[in-house]
């Protein structure tokens, strides 16, 4: 199988550098571009298999969002993620709605941002194949595992990997009291109370898209959040 | 001392100027009396001499009886009231009388001492005898002792009018004279013992009646008196009982005309002493010669006057510029005070509950001392807000900067630890970068939540409901939690959502100090109209030396090392949180170490309520 190219575009050239061969030794072509001009340019005669964008490049703050703008324009399937400097900048990026396939903030370890680039494959492949998988199934949900989807009322809900991780990690015990630190480790994510809030109010926002009387997400005050059985 | 207290007495010291101006005045004044007494007392002593040279050459003209003037209606029923101006003619020991003039009649008023009652019907009794001399002859009047009562006329003698007054050691008689021109008059009492012993007292020798002269005031003395006497003055003779000779005009002249109020005012405030005869409208000098006495009257002429009355005008004038003056000063002194108080209670509140510095001070505008005071504050303060808004982004901008390389190093590490996962040296840099992101982590954190805090708008809520909730939750996590709430909801005004990180905090913080068998409660009551909120476990005590760092940010007072790290911030969010609501937070010891009363650590949130 030919290798996935992946191009990261971040301005911190050693931050840069350590990415490159993080993902290299996993066996993926990679290509470092640090400047928004050059990325356009690049973009626009070629897509790779996936971007890694940093949201603050330069002393640009707009930058990542104009490029994950004109990826978007350019393809609807290309899995794209944005990484931020800081946790509280992931409520404020999810929140413009580029378009993303998720939100990360600089501190994930490397294991973690391997496994969500794989994530980001799978989900990818599955996408294009229709292939039926196992899942699991619960009322009106409907969790694909492999496919990283998760259905409520036959409908797709557009999450990211993250937000799918954390309704995983709720629906698979319903009744069961999810703390904030178990939601991070089952997402892979390690960030503070308050962007754990969003990411679950931002959740269940997408949920009631579908569905307006959608309130299976309870807040345990104090504990966390648990799944309605 | 305070500025008012400094301007009454400046106000108080102030008032001395009038004061002493008022003592030149009086001492002036004095000079001036002193001097217009010694001229008028020369000018006296002058007439004086000018008097006895004139009587010395006539021979006894200032003699005689000399009736005083009776101006009331004298009624004749022995009450001497209408007498009691005049003074006694004292004759004998037992024989005094006075004489009067009333209406061109003479009144005489004798009094005579005669405890032995003798009275017989016709024969000799004891008897007052009365010899009055005319031009054309001398007649007696007897009257004698009778009982209290009108004297009644005998028989032809109509020329008089008596009443008899019997007193406790003797009689008076009170007589109108109805005779004119009466030149001499004597009067003799005649005392019995018994029908043939008495003996006379009075105007007698050898039992004879002494006729004496009465007083004629005559023209060439008056004239004489008229030619000597001051322009602006008189003079009066008066015998050595005060009864008046001559005399040449009113001893003190009505002049109405002058201002009664100055006359007040100069008695009041510039002639203090009574005794002596200074007047405001002049002198009057008395001198005894052989004769009796002169009283020499000197009027202050209008030149004078007018001079005191400037003296008056000029210190009234200057009492009122002074008052008014005075009362300039104290209002500009008071406005002062108020300024500089208002200025200073204003920079008492100019931090307001969020740790917003205000820099609106009063008096911004004005020119003088106290709006650069006013500026001066506003600047500094303006300074301080900056310096304020520097530090409180210090920390998230420090961290923000950091986190680039310490990402850099912590992905350096990673791609390393892929390479040789059994590199000790690799693990350790992770593990200590690992705490490195940490800090940063929580700082930031800290810093959002301070934002956070001065954005959350403040909502009413239960507290007592809020807590149940949490506790149930808490419940969930470990089985030793309990919460023992108030019977009724205690609202507050606050934020649910920050109450309920506070309480985490707290009870995280219990857990970590605490063991599966030791018991963590919570509390809620009301006490004088606040709310108390406890957070009790037992099994651990604060360390006395550092308990007033507690709630300090980054002090952690852990004995054992956590495998996690820890920054000691949860107390400092507690307490920033309570801040937020107005509340206080303090931690103390509980218990002795004794069963009953196990160890304990107790954190305590004090609060105001909302009124219903």
């Amino acid at each position: 199988m030919k290798a996935k190219q992946i191009i990261i575009v971040e301005d911190e050239a050693d931050l840069l550098a350590n990415y490159q061969a993080t993902l290299e030794k996993y066996g993926y072509h990679t290509k470092g571009i640090c400047n928004q001009s050059d990325a356009e340019q690049y973009f626009r005669n070629q897509l790779p298999d996936l971007v890694i964008l940093d949201v603050g490049l330069g002393h640009q703050p707009d930058a990542g969002f104009e490029i994950c703008q004109m990826l978007r324009q350019k393809s609807a399937t290309l899995p794209i993620l944005m990484l931020t400097a800081r946790d509280d900048e992931i409520d404020v990026v999810s929140g413009l709605r580029l378009g993303a396939d998720d939100y990360l903030s600089k501190d994930i370890s490397m294991p973690h941002l391997l496994a969500r680039v794989a994530s980001l494959f799978r989900r990818q492949e599955a996408n294009h194949s229709d292939a039926d998988t196992s899942g699991i199934e619960q009322g009106a949900l409907k969790i694909l595992l492999d496919n990283l989807q998760i259905f409520w009322q036959q409908q797709l809900i557009d999450l990211t990997v993250t937000e799918f991780w954390m309704v995983q990690s709720l629906a698979r015990y319903p009744g069961q009291v999810k703390t904030r630190e178990q939601l991070m480790s089952d997402a892979n994510v390690y960030v503070d109370d308050s962007t754990i809030t969003s990411h679950i109010k931002r959740i269940r926002k997408k949920f009631q898209k579908i569905d307006a009387n959608f309130d299976q997400i309870d807040t345990v005050h104090g504990m966390g959040y648990r799944w309605k059985p | 001392m305070k500025l008012k207290w400094q301007i009454l007495l400046i106000a108080t010291l102030s008032l001395s100027f009038p004061w002493v101006v008022w003592q030149t005045f009086k001492s002036l004044n004095l000079t001036f009396q002193k001097n217009m007494l010694d001229a008028a007392a020369n000018q006296a002593q002058v007439i004086v001499n000018s008097v006895q040279q004139f009587n010395q050459d006539r021979h006894q003209e200032l003699a005689g009886l000399v009736p005083s003037m009776l101006t009331k209606d004298v009624a004749i029923d022995g009450n001497p009231i209408e007498w009691s101006e005049v003074p006694w003619y004292v004759v004998t020991q037992k024989f005094k009388f006075k004489i009067g003039f009333h209406q061109q009649e003479l009144h005489l008023y004798v009094a005579v001492s005669d405890s032995s009652i003798y009275t017989h019907p016709t024969l000799n009794s004891d008897r007052l005898v009365i010899a009055i001399n005319q031009a054309r002859g001398t007649h007696k009047i007897t009257i004698k002792r009778q009982a209290e009562g009108v004297v009644p006329k005998t028989f032809g003698q109509n020329n008089y009018q008596a009443y008899w007054h019997e007193t406790a050691n003797g009689y008076e008689v009170e007589v109108k004279l109805k005779t004119r021109d009466i030149n001499r008059i004597g009067m003799v009492a005649i005392d019995h013992q018994n029908r043939e012993t008495s003996y006379a007292t009075g105007h007698q020798d050898n039992d004879q009646i002494q006729l004496q002269a009465l007083f004629k005031p005559q023209s060439h003395w008056q004239n004489f008196l008229q030619q000597i006497s001051p322009e602006d003055g008189g003079i009066t003779l008066l015998d050595s009982q005060d009864r008046v000779f001559y005399q040449t005009q009113s001893a003190l002249p009505d002049n109405a005309d002058n201002n009664w109020l100055a006359e007040l005012i100069y008695e009041l405030a510039f002639d203090q002493s009574e005794t002596d005869q200074n007047h405001f409208f002049g002198h009057k000098i008395t001198q005894i010669f052989d004769a009796g006495k002169i009283e020499l009257t000197v009027k202050h002429n209008a030149a004078q006057s007018a001079l005191i009355q400037t003296f008056i005008n000029s210190i009234l004038w200057i009492l009122m510029i002074a008052v008014v003056l005075l009362a300039g000063y104290f209002l500009i002194f008071v406005i002062l005070a108020w300024r500089i108080r208002r200025l200073n209670k204003k920079l008492q509140t100019v931090l307001d509950d969020q740790g917003k510095i205000h820099t609106a001070l009063p008096s911004n505008q004005a020119q003088d001392e106290i709006g650069d005071l006013s500026r001066g504050m506003s600047s500094l303060l303006a300074q301080i807000n900056d310096y304020t808004e520097y530090l409180k982004q210090l920390g998230s901008r420090l961290s923000h900067e950091m986190k680039t390389p310490i990402s850099i190093v912590h992905t350096s590490l990673e791609n390393l630890q892929m390479e040789q996962p059994d590199n000790d040296f690799v693990t350790r840099a992770l593990t200590a970068n690992h705490r490195l992101k940490f800090i940063l982590n929580q700082l930031s954190a800290l810093s959002q939540l301070k934002q956070v805090i001065t954005e959350t708008e403040p909502e009413v809520f239960d507290l007592n409901e809020l807590l149940f909730e949490l506790s149930k939750g808490y419940q969930l996590q470990t089985k030793n939690i309990h919460y023992n709430g108030y019977s009724q909801p205690v609202i507050i005004n606050g934020s649910q959502e920050l109450v309920a990180q506070m309480i985490d905090k707290l009870v995280q913080n219990a857990l970590d100090f605490t063991t599966k068998d030791d018991l963590i409660r919570l509390q809620l009551n009301i006490e004088s109209e606040q709310f108390l909120l406890k957070v009790i476990n037992t099994g651990s005590q604060i360390p006395a030396h550092n308990s007033h760092q507690l709630f300090d940010s980054l002090t952690s007072f852990r004995q054992q090392k956590d495998p996690e790290p820890h920054l000691g911030l949860g107390l400092y969010i507690a307490k920033l949180i309570c801040d937020y609501h107005q509340a206080t937070i303090t931690a103390s010891n509980l218990g002795h170490d004794t069963p009953d009363e196990p160890l304990a650590v107790e954190f305590v949130v004090r609060g105001p309520l909302i009124k219903k």
